[in-house]
């Protein structure tokens, strides 16, 4: 047998899965689609899990910051283009250390902004570690997941 | 296995630190005595003159005991013809001994006079008012009667003759199973999925809701039988394994219940206390736990019964393992399993003598990635899992990122959550259909090019969705004719592809499918010509075999592609390849075949010739499986 060397700590508190039980903020539907394309020079972007969507977002001024509020701008593309925003979308945000098995100690607001992309709020990364970053973007009945990557020293 | 996660929802409460509620002078909680080798009782009434009710569901027939224990009755058998019965599944009993019985397999009430004679039914399956969709738990008052119409989400209120008077709680409840009326008419529901007890008044409206999920004190996981008795509302919280008592304010007055450690362990010792039922005088409760077949008495509660709780604490015999279950499956080196207690599902790699537990996806929530109630599991080569959760009434589909050729080592971050499909959100207009309810997945599978099949637990169809969740087409329905089902609850396809085997269950058969959905042929029978007792899994072997899980049988059967029988073993038990209550099959890359043995919670892993090979689950379970010298039946008695 080969050894286990990878022993990393799984959810086991009922807190943990409690917390992220709570209900999800409802968003607003996107209205109105005046996206400019996205620059490339800006903010982080991704495809979604199924390459539905490009997804980008814009931290803020100074990098995502330890244990303090902070909000985000994201903008949802068509893969194809990553340029061309897609309508009828409804957004929630949220992030989750899949180590600790845990997310955050709060729950994020998400807005349309006029210009069609999303201003959320209410983020809140308490711990050091490696967070996964979740826009989860619904479009009728269907809902994909993109995802970010974040080490939060 | 690598790691045992030991999620305890007793242990959990009892580390919690929670001071307990003040208990009152006349708390019930000291076991009485046990009446045992019944088959699955998922039910219980007490009379007024402290007769006990059991409806033996697994039976198909209703029992009923003195208060000494001794049988004074018993009625009923399987089928569908009045004073017949199907998976019985609530009981009530007037001041006069009148029985009227949640006939769910049949969606219909019965009604039995005190000796056991037929009276009268009404109900049969649907969803206007008066029809019911697997109807549980009831209760009796001054000429009414309500049921819990568990799949309509909703009360409906009869007079004795079965007269509708109202329904209760549509839109409120989620999934409703039992009912209890206080003094004054008020209407106690438990509603399971949403792990909460709702309060209407007499008249239907909303009073009030307590709890939510969790293990410490007040709080529920599946709450599964309610009782209102001096005042006090008495609630069965299946998986924390005991009783809470609260007043009707939802103020938490006093709980009993530890959960039973070693297999079959009863002497007030709890297993999944499934429904409860609290004598009129208040000095008498019955728990039905239908895992260990039986029921068990408690009467007033002892002086010294915390200390004795906690010297038996103090025994030090360990915390009960994951609890398996209700669906798994496997694919290459992998292998993954439902556990409904922290709902979610576990990944095992199987590429190692044991299976080594290396993720869980999920979790108790109602966002994207979370579950309320997780069902069926299907698991791709390409190690895509998709998992339906019959509590939200959602389908997600997650990637697992892992290689076999990795290191292997457990990785909390192995789950990507891909894309979710809500069928609320889908609603009940499909193409030219218009649906009954709501789509409630229990089951799914995949073809080869990527399509969904998706067994829906309330229409009893299946709906075919394409590689991008995009909707096709449906078949089957509610019924006994060829291709149509009752209660299915798997399905899985040949290797070719070429045959979609679906199990209906409460039809006892398997039916075939072309994959355009055209009913082929039916199969379910044995060697002497008995049909399956309750078929639940399904699994295709490289040769085409196909293997049944027999849950009320406690065993497998094995055919050939055609639906001929080819073996059957097991049995009901708990040493090497016996089985309480299988549930899934599946045959993982190397061709060994996996029984999920839920009630005895572990998996048993054989080859498709039925020799076993290996046990995993929880020690004591394991342990009459890897060394059948030291089993001693004693160790197993109640």
């Amino acid at each position: 047998m080969r050894p286990s060397t990878r022993l990393l700590p799984l959810c086991l508190a009922a807190g943990c899965a409690a917390a992220a039980a709570r209900p999800p903020v409802v968003p607003e539907a996107q209205e109105e689609l005046a996206l400019a394309p996205w620059p490339s020079d800006e903010g982080v972007g991704t495809l979604s899990n199924d390459g539905t969507y490009w997804v980008a977002y814009v931290p803020p001024a100074g990098g995502l910051p330890l244990n303090a509020d902070f909000g985000l701008v994201v903008r949802v593309f068509d893969a194809e283009t990553r340029s061309r925003a897609v309508a009828g979308l409804e957004l929630v945000v949220d992030a989750r250390m899949p180590a600790h098995g845990h997310g955050m100690n709060s729950a994020a607001e998400v807005t349309v902004a006029p210009d069609g992309s999303f201003a959320v709020a209410g983020m809140l990364l308490h711990m050091t570690g490696h967070w996964e970053l979740y826009v989860d973007i619904t479009r009728g009945p269907l809902t994909e997941r993109a995802q970010f990557d974040i080490e939060l020293e | 296995m690598i790691l045992t996660f030991a999620l305890v929802a007793s242990a959990g409460a009892l580390l919690s630190g929670a001071p307990d509620p003040p208990v009152r002078e006349d708390p019930l909680g000291s076991h009485v005595r046990t009446l045992a080798q019944l088959h699955g009782p998922r039910a219980v009434a007490i009379g007024w003159d402290g007769r006990v009710v059991v409806a033996e569901t697994g039976a198909h027939r209703v029992r009923v005991f003195g208060r000494d224990g001794g049988e004074l009755l018993a009625f009923g058998a399987r089928g569908s013809a009045p004073g017949e019965l199907l998976f019985p599944s609530g009981v009530a009993v007037t001041g006069t001994g009148v029985l009227f019985v949640a006939d769910t397999g049949n969606h219909r009430v019965q009604v039995f006079d005190a000796a056991g004679g037929f009276v009268r039914e009404w109900g049969g399956f649907g969803a206007a008012d008066g029809r019911f969709h697997t109807p549980h738990g009831l209760a009796v008052r001054a000429g009414q009667v309500a049921v819990a119409d568990e799949r309509n989400g909703r009360v409906q209120v009869f007079d004795h003759e079965g007269r509708h008077l109202r329904s209760i709680g549509a839109g409120r409840l989620a999934r409703p199973t039992d009912v209890a009326f206080d003094g004054e008419g008020r209407l106690f529901v438990t509603d399971q999925d949403l792990n909460r007890v709702v309060v209407f008044d007499a008249a239907g409206h909303f009073l009030r809701e307590w709890g939510d999920w969790g293990w410490y004190q007040g709080l529920f996981s599946t709450p599964s039988g309610i009782a209102v008795a001096n005042g006090s509302v008495f609630v069965a919280d299946l998986e924390n394994h005991r009783v809470q008592v609260f007043d009707r304010a939802g103020e938490l007055e006093y709980k009993w219940g530890l959960h039973a450690i070693r297999p079959r362990e009863g002497r007030g010792m709890l297993h999944y206390p499934a429904h409860l039922a609290v004598s009129p005088s208040g000095d008498l409760a019955a728990l039905a736990e239908p895992f260990d077949d039986r029921v068990q008495l408690f009467g007033p509660r002892s002086a010294t019964q915390d200390e004795e709780d906690q010297a038996w604490r103090r025994q030090g015999v360990g915390q009960p393992a994951p609890h398996y279950g209700p669906d798994m499956d496997a694919a290459g080196a992998y292998m993954t399993i439902v556990e409904p207690e922290s709902r979610s599902i576990l990944v095992y790699d199987m590429q190692w003598t044991e299976p080594r537990l290396v993720s869980r996806v999920g979790g108790y929530g109602s966002a994207m990635g979370l579950f309320l109630r997780p069902t069926g599991v299907f698991l791709g080569v390409d190690r895509t899992l998709v998992a339906c959760d019959a509590g939200s009434r959602r389908l997600q589909v997650v990637r697992l990122r892992v290689d076999p050729a990795d290191e292997v080592g457990q990785d909390a971050a192995m789950p990507a959550f891909v894309k979710m499909l809500d069928f609320d959100r889908l609603g009940r207009r499909l193409g030219a259909e218009v649906l009954e309810w709501s789509i409630e997945p229990v089951a799914v599978t995949r073809d080869a090019e990527g399509r969904f099949f998706v067994l829906d637990g309330r229409n009893e169809r299946i709906f075919v969705f394409d590689e991008k969740l995009g909707y096709e087409r449906s078949f089957g329905g509610h019924g006994t004719a060829p291709g149509r089902f009752r209660a299915p609850t798997g399905l899985r396809f040949s290797p070719a592809g070429d045959r979609l085997y679906v199990v209906d269950a409460h039809n006892r058969r398997i039916q075939a499918f072309a994959p355009d959905g055209t009913f082929q042929f039916a199969f379910g029978a044995d060697a002497e010509g008995r049909a399956l007792e309750l078929p639940h899994g399904v699994a295709v072997g490289a040769d085409g075999s196909v293997f049944v899980t027999d849950a009320g049988a406690s065993r497998v059967v094995k055919y050939d592609a055609d639906g001929r029988f080819r073996a059957a073993w097991g049995g009901p038990g708990i040493r090497r390849l016996e089985f309480q209550e299988p549930r899934s099959i599946a045959v993982d890359g190397r061709g060994q075949l996996i029984v999920l043995d839920h009630a005895n919670h572990r998996i048993q892993w054989m080859t498709q010739a039925g020799e076993y090979l290996g046990s995993a689950g929880s020690r004591l379970y394991t342990k009459p499986a890897r060394l059948p010298e030291t089993y001693d039946p004693a160790d197993y008695e109640e």
